[in-house]
């Protein structure tokens, strides 16, 4: 079910009352926390239970194996359990998300030699009925896809990946219980969507009683509040009114709308995940949890580099410390240093979708990375041969201005550019966004483009001490004041509701 | 389960944290108990207060010309609707004509239309007696005796299903000798979804397909009545209600079934088709037990007006439907054709006048709008219609059989 539903509200109406009165019960409140979930996830699908429910007795055991090995010095076998982790999640997120991308590759190559095999009819002979989808997916209508893709499956994997890859490093111990772990893989709030949530994070809270005052509650409403405008306001109406129109038909817009749109898209696409995220980090603050932040920011960076380190950043996190720094990191020597950052990258790409568009996505954003590294490389070198000392220019300096007026616009174009070619779909759609245009100016788009474009500018570049404000003036509010402004808020986003539009990240 | 169970974590020592902790727990879960009500009050509170100001809003506008939630087509025009500015103006029977008279002839040859927006006569610019049915009256009355009624039945935004439906509907009541239905080879007329649209009967409720499809079916009764609660004091709901009843708002109508949540896939196509060629059949059974007589007018849409039109439309769509480049408007209209003779079903086919606009594009249609007719472009469609009536005797033979069989009373009482 969808936050921005009525069946979530009941759901919640339902199940934040009963967990408080059961608060003292470990055992109770954490089994009517998984019931909850597993209800909650078993609503888009009930056969995506199985799954979910496969990839958690699988890691569990994984974890207490490896675990067990590690107690008695026994490397191999603990490093065996870790492959079998490995390959038994990656394998299932890789069949469901990537076996339509290498049937239509296989096909293409089929194709190109001459060869009269259909092999994507061959694929869908294999398949069973249920899991065979033929919809589009929503962001690029274009593209079929035959592999129902689980909601939330990018996002529980890489959870749990960590959890087996904690252990084996003796950075974790293994969760107390199979319920505990059950509920740390399945934890409805960030279940679907994320934030991507360390084991080391979330098991530790399941051993503290749970906390709520009076500024943790405002702030939980003042999150799902803000979530919630964010997602239906600024991303839904910015998707119906700008991106979607252009984006579907290129060729009818002029270059400046085809800017406009780009942009607008990286602000959905922004305002759509991170309204999710606020939301979900509130709902668990209800129930006295805390998730990790997914967004700080990231369209005040002036590099490539630093808004990696603002966008998405649970998943960008984890790909750092189980992927890019196991590999070497920026410590090895270029080219070693380079493939390192392209692998990542690359796979960020390949993590939000089978498709050689996000492949493009992250080799585009990789070499805005090495170029950056280059470029700072080259500098320390000329400082020192020059006998200075090479220091990074200070946020708010006149240095730091100077830097960002020349740095902003390469990173606008390398940020929006490349999450462009998502929105696009297909080499053609990208082509006329970015080298043909039509006739249709600004004049052609509705106000409320224009209107949410501008509010959404003017959000980001709304100064801190203003947010801080604001967050004192609400946890001093009285609670019934602050419900005041979120049911306004609800009631705003149920009038401008599209239907229920599904949040973007669901089909990642 | 109980707390000290191991697959929760409990310790099997049973040991609980200090009393201290318990207590603070105590505090805060009282707290959060009671302040989930003032939650629940602050929420209905600040919903309630942007509800009243949109129910200010919705009543303050002109009354809606389409009365919405109507159980068995969705929606239809509001009967007796008035508006003296666009000129529009709806008879006892929801029918965009001068209102009927009470003591009508019973001899009169009644002629009544159905469709969509452009039979309706939606667009700007467009008079009450400019649309094609008032235009086909003074076409076909020149040089009369009996005279001939034309009626209009077109509601805006409905597909062949609907129109057909509300025609059987209405048959009783108007007693026409013809009816006509116009199609065209777009998505908007021929894909009808059979469980979105509609209602189902609740407990004496009408509840939407849709919501009834989203929840269990011994909750129905509840749902039913929760709907009818909320219909009745918030007008959020009834907007979100009226958009989901008229199939919702989405981006072009024929790649709506491709948004959908669930998957759908080319039986669901069939499925929706199929829907269209239920009405058809059903409306025909209607007429020949009435002894009306019963046409479909194809009147294709404006990519089929001009063959820069139609170039373009292809362009954009061809690769969507796997149509090849060269692929010609006349094969999607000689195919409804024949499905529809197949049907059992007699066929106008007004491709001729849709071209004859469009060497004059502007002139027939509204510009900004290229969709509907401006008065010129209704007037056109009347010429072509009355050419379909003239052709075969057709008029003469409905004036003769309606002279030897007059009708028992002027209108019937409108359906409820």
């Amino acid at each position: 079910m969808l936050f921005q539903s009525v069946e979530f509200l009941v759901f919640m109406a339902v199940l934040l009352p009963l967990f408080w009165a059961l608060a003292r019960r470990r055992g109770r409140r954490q089994a009517l926390l998984l019931v909850g979930s597993y209800l909650f996830y078993g609503m888009y699908e009930a056969w995506f239970l199985t799954l979910i429910v496969f990839s958690t007795l699988l890691d569990y055991q994984c974890g207490q194996r490896i675990q067990t090995a590690r107690d008695t010095g026994d490397r191999t076998s603990a490093k065996r359990w870790l492959w079998l982790s490995l390959v038994g999640n990656l394998g299932v997120l890789g069949f469901f998300k990537y076996t339509d991308w290498f049937f239509d590759n296989m096909q293409w190559v089929a194709t190109a030699l001459g060869s009269g095999v259909d092999l994507v009819a061959f694929k869908r002979s294999l398949l069973p009925d249920f899991i065979q989808a033929g919809y589009a997916n929503t962001l690029t209508p274009e593209i079929v896809r035959d592999i129902v893709l689980p909601v939330g499956i990018s996002f529980y994997t890489f959870q749990t990946l960590s959890y087996t890859i904690d252990i084996y490093r003796g950075k974790l111990k293994p969760a107390r219980s199979f319920g505990d772990f059950a509920l740390f893989v399945s934890f409805f709030p960030q279940l679907v969507a994320g934030p991507i949530v360390r084991a080391a994070e979330f098991l530790p809270q399941l051993d503290l009683l749970p906390r709520i005052d009076r500024q943790r509650l405002h702030e939980a409403l003042w999150r799902i509040g803000c979530g919630l405008t964010r997602k239906i306001v600024f991303a839904d109406l910015i998707g119906l009114y700008l991106v979607d129109p252009v984006f579907n038909d290129p060729l009818a817009y002029s270059a400046e709308v085809h800017v406009l749109a780009i942009i607008g898209f990286g602000f959905q696409i922004y305002n759509d995940f991170a309204g999710y995220s606020e939301m979900a980090i509130g709902v668990a603050k209800l129930f006295g949890f805390d998730l990790p932040e997914n967004f700080a920011y990231p369209f005040r960076s002036i590099s490539v580099r630093e808004f990696w380190t603002r966008w998405h950043m649970t998943l960008s996190f984890w790909l750092r410390d189980y992927v890019f720094q196991p590999l070497g990191g920026w410590r090895s020597k270029m080219p070693r240093a380079a493939f390192n950052n392209i692998a990542t990258m690359v796979l960020i790409g390949l993590w939000h979708g089978a498709s050689w568009l996000w492949v493009w996505y992250g080799l585009v954003n990789a070499i805005a990375m090495i170029v950056e590294v280059q470029w700072r490389q080259w500098r320390k070198k000329r400082a020192r041969a020059a006998g200075v000392k090479f220091e990074l220019a200070q946020p708010g300096t006149l240095a730091w201005w100077i830097k960002a007026a020349f740095a902003y616009p390469y990173f606008i174009v390398i940020v929006f550019g490349s999450s462009a070619s998502i929105r696009a779909g297909t080499w053609e759609t990208m082509g006329n966004m970015f080298l043909r245009a039509g006739d249709k100016g600004i004049e052609s788009l509705s106000v409320w483009a224009l209107v949410v474009f501008v509010g959404t500018w003017a959000l980001i570049l709304l100064p801190r001490s203003w947010v801080d404000f604001t967050h004192r003036l609400v946890h001093r509010a009285p609670t019934w004041l602050v419900a005041v402004w979120l049911g306004t808020m609800v009631a705003v986003t149920a009038l401008l509701l599209i239907g229920q539009q599904p949040f973007i990240y669901f089909q990642f | 389960m109980t707390d000290s169970s191991p697959q929760f974590g409990g310790d099997p020592s049973g040991g609980d944290p200090p009393t201290d902790e318990f207590a603070q727990l105590d505090a805060e879960r009282s707290f959060m108990l009671k302040r989930i009500l003032h939650i629940l009050l602050g929420l209905f509170v600040g919903f309630a207060a942007v509800d009243a100001v949109v129910a200010q809003v919705d009543a303050s506008e002109n009354e809606a010309e389409m009365e919405l939630g109507h159980p068995l087509l969705s929606w239809t025009n509001t009967v007796d609707y008035h508006d003296p500015v666009l000129d529009r103006h709806h008879d006892r029977y929801g029918l965009r004509n001068r209102e009927i008279e009470a003591d009508a002839d019973p001899t009169e040859v009644r002629i009544a239309g159905f469709g969509e927006s452009r039979i309706y006569g939606a667009g700007e610019g467009v008079a009450q007696d400019d649309v094609w049915n008032h235009a086909l009256e003074r076409l076909l009355n020149a040089n009369r005796r009996v005279p001939v009624r034309v009626l209009n039945g077109g509601v805006m935004g409905y597909s062949v299903a609907q129109s057909c439906r509300r025609a059987v509907l209405l048959l009783d009541a108007l007693e026409p000798d013809l009816v006509f239905v116009t199609v065209a080879a777009t998505p908007q007329a021929l894909i009808e979804d059979p469980d979105l649209g509609g209602f189902v009967e609740v407990d004496g409720r009408f509840v939407s397909r849709a919501m009834a499809a989203r929840w269990p079916e011994p909750l129905l009764p509840l749902v039913a009545l929760g709907d009818a609660v909320l219909g009745r004091w918030s007008a959020i709901y009834t907007r979100h209600k009226n958009r989901e009843v008229m199939q919702g708002d989405l981006p072009p109508f024929f790649l709506r079934w491709r948004y959908f949540g669930d998957p759908k896939g080319r039986d669901y196509l069939e499925r929706c088709l199929q829907a269209t060629w239920d009405s058809v059949s059903d409306l025909r059974t209607a007429c020949e037990e009435r002894g009306i007589e019963l046409r479909f007018a194809i009147l294709p849409d404006t990519e089929v007006a001009t063959a820069e039109r139609w170039k373009e439309w292809l362009q954009k769509n061809g690769s969507l439907w796997g149509l090849p480049a060269d692929t010609q408007p006349e094969r999607s209209i000689d195919a409804l054709e024949a499905k529809l003779n197949g049907l059992g079903v007699e066929t106008w086919n007004m491709t001729p006048e849709v071209k004859g606009m469009g060497k004059y594009f502007f002139q027939h249609y509204i510009r900004d709008d290229v969709h509907h007719w401006t008065p010129k472009g209704h007037q056109r469609v009347a010429e072509g219609l009355m050419r379909w009536l003239l052709k075969d005797g057709l008029l003469k033979r409905l004036t003769t059989e309606r002279a030897a069989n007059p009708r028992t009373q002027p209108f019937g009482p409108p359906p409820r």
